[in-house]
Formats: C-alpha cells, structure tokens, sequence
C-alpha cells in the first residue's frame, strides 16, 4: 500500500512540475518581473474615481505616439456608460520634455452608476504596444500593464 | 419507509443488472463467526488502524473537490468567463445539494458497503470537477456542481458508520475528534495547495484555472482508490463480532425506545420550537461561515489587493484556527458552565464577531489581519459546533439526535446557499468595468464595491447569536 501511494505520488508531482515549466516561459507569465526595466519609456494612464462621481484620467503619452490634436478630444480617451449621462470638464495638455502630459474629467454625479468606461487609448493610438495604468475607485485601487501582445492584464508588477 | 425500500431492494432480485449494481454497493451478508480469539483481536487492530487513517485522509483529500471552486473564483471572474452572480449561483447549488446528499445519503450509508460507497461519492465527485474545468457554459457549471454537491454528501455518512462499525461507544468521541481534522486537511490543502498551483509566479506555479479542478480531481480518483480498495464493510461481514461484542463496551437500553417508535419521535422533534430557532441560528452563522470561505479570497484580492496565494493563506489562518475552537468550545461549556451552552455560544459569538468586525473594518495592517482570522476562525467553529451540533443534541431527545442535527443540517445548508447567491447578486450589481479595447480585443478590468455583502455577513452573525441567545433559559433533554 505504502508503495502504490508513493509511486501515485511521485506520478501526480511529475505531471504538475512538466506542465508549470511550459506556462512559466511565455512573455506575459515573464513580463511582471521584467516590466520595471522599460517603465519610463512607456504609456502610463492614472485614473481615480472619487466618491463624488468625479473620473480624473492622467495620460502621460510619449510624443511620437500620439498628436496633440488627437489628445484633445475627449471622446478618442475616454467614454463612460453610466445609468445617467456624465459631464466633461476641462481638458489640459501639457508638454514635458519628450512627453505629453494630458489631464481629463468627467463629472457623473452622486448616485449615479458607472456601467463600463472605456479607455480608448490603445485603440485610438496605434503606436502603442503597452500601457501601465492605475485605477482607484472608493472600494480599491488597481495597478497593471496592458500588451498588446497578452490576453490579459499582468498585474502583481516588481 | 424502511419497509418499502427493503421490498424493493428485495424485488430487484428478479432483475439482474439492477439488482447486481446495488448488491454491489449494498453491505455484504453476516459470515458464520470465526472462533479463534487472537486472529479476531489480530484483524480488529488491523482494520481498525485502517479505518482511522482512510476515513480521515480520504474525507480530507475529497474535500478538496468540494472547495476548488472557491480558489479559481477569482481567476475565473477577472477572465471574463463567469460574472460575479453566476459565479454565487454556482457555489450555491453545491451546497444545495450537499443539504440533499446529507440528509439522503445518511439514509443510503446505513445499508451500503461504506468503502464503495465513499469510494463511488468521491469518484464522481472527480469527473464533475473534471467536467467543470472544461465548463464555460453557466448553466452547465451550476448542474456539475450540484451534483458535485451531492457526490460529497457520500463521505460524511460513510466515516460516520464506519465510526461506529469499527469503534466502541466509550472511545468513539476520541476517534470522531481525530476524523473531524479532515476538514482543516482538506481546507489547508485547498486554500494552500490549489492556490499555490494556480497563483502567479514566483508564490506560485502560475497554472491556468482549470488546474484548480484537474489537480483536485486526481486527488479525489486517488482517495477513491484508496477507499475502493482498503476500507473494509462492516465486521460481521468478515466472519468478526460485532466491536461492541468484541469489546465488552455494551450501550444500555433505554426504554423509551420501545414505547415510541423512532419515527414518531423524529416527527416531534419537529414541534420542539427550541430546534427551529436554533435551525435559524445555525443558518445565520453558515451565511457567514459560507461568506468568508467561498468570498474572502476574492475581497481580500479585490478590495485589500492581496495576490491570489497571500488572500488564501489568510482564509487557511481561521480554518486551522478551527481545529482548536471546536475543542475548546467543548472544555469551555463542560467545565466552565456544566455543559450550559448559551454562556458558551455568547463569549464564542463574540470571539467572531469582534475580529470580524476587526477585518473589513479595522486597520489595514496584514498582522492585524492574521491575528482577527485566527480569533475569528477559533470563535466561529465553536459556535458553529455548538449551533449546527452540539446544543441540538442536547435540546432533542437522545434517540433522535441525528434527525434533529439532519434537520439544523439542512437548513444550515440552504443558508449557505441562498448567501452564495446573494452575496454573488450584491457584488455583481457593484460592478463597474474599466475596459481598454484594441481592435477586436478587450482587457476588461473588473471592480466591485462589498459594502453591502459585508454588512450582511456581519449581520448574519449577529442575527444568529440573537436568536442563540433566546434560548438561554432551554435546558437539554433525557
């Protein structure tokens, strides 16, 4: 009996250990530990939404991949499906340096529920092959990066 | 009823696959008895050391194909394939059809050859994890894991009567406290060991989703092997006397039992109102338990940002913390208020209460945090003794004790449902989708507000000890 449980044991290990190594290789399994390398170089989105139902969104964008009069409409960054519609504020763009810095808002109101907002950035500028963002809400905040090339957001970055 | 279904067992003789598939399952026939004292002594000491083992490490192992789900809950819903109310409605029919199997299987158990009916349980309770893993479809994933849920109704009942075959009245207490710590086995090597398999590297091994069902279904084909194989029927089956002739250790006869059929008295337990308020009770306080088990992973992950692995070493803290409440709720309510539980239930009730209070509201600090799962693990799974068991015992009559923790059973058990569910409902009406489309594609970045889902947990329980605590004045039954 000892020994059959041994064995069967081994057997289960072997499989699970064969199996990690493949899914540990890939470029997004690897791209979290390795992303601090680049991190300047690349697009970053802030976007906080207050408990006042007021979205600030940040952009900071490299020049080269994006234009200006691109940047100033507020429909190619942001769009919101909320029960009740959402006023846009002031946008402000500023240059620094190799970058634009881009500031966005909306004000959705009080007791108002935010369905789906849609950060258009990645469609809308095709340069961009990556973005960090960070998203914080009154309940959490989140902090991840987008490539183009992953089905799915890295979060857990180094 | 017994009546009935022996007819019909009986009647089955005539038709051959039928009744071949339930002799099969069905204990064997009484053997002549073997005379020889030393052998019968040898081949109780051997099974009995088997028993122990397989029952606690196979309830245990198989405990892992009841509890997967709630590990890849998170993963499962930050990939888009279930939403948050789909993913509630799933875990609910699990328990929903544990409340069945409990309450079904008991009945079943009591005629069954235990090793093949536990070994059968746990093995189609691997085929429906293994079904799961190939499930997108939420219709489909619900009916899998109701059916899982009844499945794992087979190992209770099984260990139960194997408990009682293979073990004396005076030391089964002893052996039930050695089997009960297969539910932290199980619990531990779920919320440590599938999260490690399925949380990113370096804690983890960063493999998909459908591993939290694959590796659990492995583990439980294993277990069923073991039980096919090794837990043996009941002794007289063996040519071996029963182990209370055996041993000497005779339980008295007690009167009563001839006077009022079983029946009869199982039907008044149901007109002792005393055992409805504790059924309410007990479901109450399952809201919570069922809260924190199936959802704590993902709110400490959604709300307190942990990684999936660090969410489920917490939840690990205040099941392993269970293990010790269980016996000190026992020592404490024996000792300190000569077996009074209400006093019990109220310093354990607030032993959860408070360090529940402590974790969604509390300081953001991780040690404060283990500290208020272990105190909240070690409160709750006294009171839980207490309220799914031990105060139901006391409070019904001693013949039909099992009926009236059947019915705080189920009862329990549709709370725990029904909280899955509607806990599932509240975060999924919270959610708001931060989405980043790129062409054809999306990255859908979900976020949820528990607001609402906590101030039910936390109001389930205090619900439960109020009603608990309506009961201070109800003394135990003969």
């Amino acid at each position: 009996m000892t020994i059959k449980l041994i064995l069967l044991s081994i057997g289960m290990c072997s499989v699970l250990v064969g199996c990690s190594e493949e899914a540990a290789d890939s470029f997004c399994k690897k791209h979290g530990k390795e992303h601090q390398l680049h991190q300047n170089d690349i697009t970053q989105i802030n976007i906080d939404y207050s408990e006042q139902g007021q979205i600030v969104v940040q952009v900071k964008i490299a020049k080269e991949h994006a234009q200006r009069q691109r940047l100033a409409q507020v429909a190619n960054i942001i769009d919101v499906k909320a029960d009740k519609s959402c006023s846009s504020g002031a946008v402000d763009i500023k240059e620094e340096g190799k970058y634009y810095q881009a500031s966005y808002s909306l004000n959705c109101g009080l007791d108002n529920k935010l369905n789906k907002v849609s950060i258009l950035v990645l469609d809308n500028f095709e340069k961009i092959d990556e973005v960090e963002a960070s998203i914080s809400t009154p309940s959490s905040s989140k902090h991840f990066v987008l490539n183009r090339q992953c089905d799915s957001p890295i979060f857990n970055l180094n | 009823m017994i009546s009935a279904l022996q007819k019909l067992f009986s009647s089955t003789s005539q038709n051959s696959i039928f009744s071949r598939f339930i002799g099969y399952f069905s204990s064997g026939k009484d053997q002549p008895l073997t005379t020889d004292i030393d052998y019968i002594s040898e081949q109780f000491n051997y099974y009995r050391r088997n028993v122990i083992i397989l029952i606690t490490l196979c309830y245990g192992l198989g405990y892992v194909c009841r509890l997967a789900f709630n590990v890849v809950k998170k993963p499962l819903m930050d990939a888009g394939v279930f939403t948050p109310e789909e993913v509630g409605i799933i875990g609910a029919t699990l328990l929903y059809g544990y409340a069945l199997g409990k309450f079904t299987n008991g009945f079943l158990a009591d005629h069954a050859h235990v090793g093949r009916f536990f070994a059968a349980g746990l093995f189609l309770s691997a085929m429906a994890n293994l079904g799961m893993s190939f499930s997108d479809l939420a219709w489909v994933s619900a009916l899998l894991w109701g059916i899982n849920g009844w499945f794992q109704g087979f190992g209770a009942p099984s260990s139960v009567v194997s408990l009682a075959n293979w073990y004396t009245n005076k030391e089964r207490g002893r052996f039930y406290g050695i089997w009960s710590t297969a539910h932290s086995i199980g619990e531990g090597l779920t919320y440590l060991g599938i999260a490690w398999l399925i949380a990113a590297a370096p804690k983890g091994l960063g493999l998909g989703w459908q591993w939290g069902f694959w590796t659990p279904a492995l583990i439980c084909v294993f277990a069923a092997f073991l039980l096919w194989r090794y837990l043996p029927d009941r002794p007289r089956t063996l040519g071996l006397p029963t182990v209370a002739d055996w041993s000497g250790d005779h339980g008295q006869v007690d009167k009563q039992h001839q006077e009022e059929s079983v029946w009869k008295t199982q039907l008044r337990v149901l007109t002792i109102p005393s055992i409805w308020i504790l059924a309410l009770a007990s479901s109450s306080m399952y809201v919570t338990r069922y809260a924190i088990n199936s959802w704590g992973n993902v709110y400490l992950q959604e709300i307190r940002g942990f990684d999936l692995f660090d969410a489920n070493l917490f939840i690990f803290f205040n099941t392993a913390a269970g293990i010790l409440g269980c016996l000190a709720f026992g020592l404490v309510s024996d000792k300190w208020f000569r077996a009074r539980r209400p006093p019990a239930n109220l310093i354990f009730a607030l032993l959860e209460i408070v360090p529940l209070l402590v974790i969604f509201y509390g300081p953001q600090n991780n040690l404060v945090l283990a500290i208020a799962m272990v105190v909240y693990g070690f409160g709750l799974s006294g009171i839980l003794a207490s309220l799914g068991g031990l105060f139901a015992i006391d409070i019904a009559p001693k013949k039909v004790a099992g009926a009236a923790m059947g019915f705080i059973g189920i009862f329990s058990y549709i709370g725990a449902g029904a909280q899955d569910y509607i806990s599932g409902k509240m975060i999924y009406d919270s959610e708001i989708i931060f989405a980043f489309p790129h062409g054809e594609k999306n990255f859908n970045i979900f976020f949820y507000n528990y607001d609402k889902p906590i101030l039910f947990w936390v109001g389930a329980s205090v619900l439960s000890i109020l009603l608990a605590s309506s009961l201070w004045k109800v003394k135990a039954a003969d």
